[in-house]
């Protein structure tokens, strides 16, 4: 068949995995781990605000160069796998906890850094989530 | 509800939320990522497509493949979380050069370094998603 209408996806011997056969045709990855799970773009200068999303309820401004967002739906645990990058001011950026307790299943708090270790708001902000649903 | 084993499909519709070719499934996720400790005795928090993560040495890290790539020419992408840390500071993860091979079909080496100084540092936790194609 070339096309599937369907609107979920279940897997038929455990309902939360299914198998995707790589691009080498012989390997499968796994369908619901590899997929984001969040993702946020949003403006992070003045009044901060969501330009696409998925799954998240909240982005909160807790200062310069530092931002909250809350999932929709959680994480099982705090160990999901949070990258991200930046645009614009011409600064390079990583995203920093305050401290470990700043990342929970339900949300997480980061910080855009500037080259010189401070604090700095940036036009774009782009976050993506992996790990498992609970 | 129909009940399948395997299904061969290009397209997947959704009634509402539109079509997807399934080429964007098979090349749109990930194909592997890592959440793990960088402090002390390295520990894998959660991973999929991840075998083991090596600790080369302070701030080096070598997470392995269960499953190879195709090529080294894949995308990782990766952050940091630091524990105590407060103001500025924290770390930034670069790819590095480990015995000629940065980033091998089974395996990548990442370096995590100090944003204040780039000193190599071990974070509290090292986060890295892999896209590309599987062998």
């Amino acid at each position: 068949m070339s096309t599937i209408l369907v609107n979920t996806l279940t897997g038929t011997s455990t309902a939360g995995s299914i198998a995707v056969t790589g691009e080498g045709n012989s390997t499968t990855t796994n369908l619901q781990q590899g997929l984001a799970k969040h993702f946020c773009i949003f403006n992070g200068t003045g009044t901060v605000a969501v330009d696409e999303s998925f799954n998240n309820s909240s982005l909160a401004d807790n200062g310069t160069g530092q931002y909250a967002v809350t999932f929709t739906n959680n994480f099982t645990n705090l160990h999901l796998a949070l990258t991200g990058a930046t645009v614009g001011n011409d600064e390079a950026f990583t995203y920093i906890a305050t401290d470990a307790a700043a990342k929970t299943a339900s949300g997480t708090r980061f910080r855009g850094v500037d080259a010189g270790g401070s604090e700095q708001d940036t036009d774009t902000v782009d976050i993506v989530s992996h790990g498992d649903l609970s | 509800m129909p009940s399948f084993g395997t299904l061969k499909a290009d397209t997947l519709t959704h009634s509402t939320a539109g079509s997807l070719a399934t080429n964007f499934v098979v090349h749109g996720s990930a194909k592997g990522f890592v959440s793990f400790k960088g402090t002390s005795t390295v520990t894998v928090h959660d991973s999929q497509n991840v075998s083991s993560v090596t600790d080369i040495d302070t701030g080096r890290y070598r997470p392995n493949f269960t499953n190879s790539m195709s090529n080294d020419t894949y995308s990782p992408a990766g952050g940091c979380f630091d524990s105590g840390e407060t103001g500025s500071g924290g770390h930034f993860i670069s790819l590095y050069t480990d015995g000629g091979s940065t980033m091998a079909t089974g395996s990548l080496s990442v370096s995590t370094r100090e944003h204040v100084g780039g000193g190599r540092n071990d974070p509290t936790q090292v986060n890295i998603t892999i896209n590309g194609d599987l062998a």
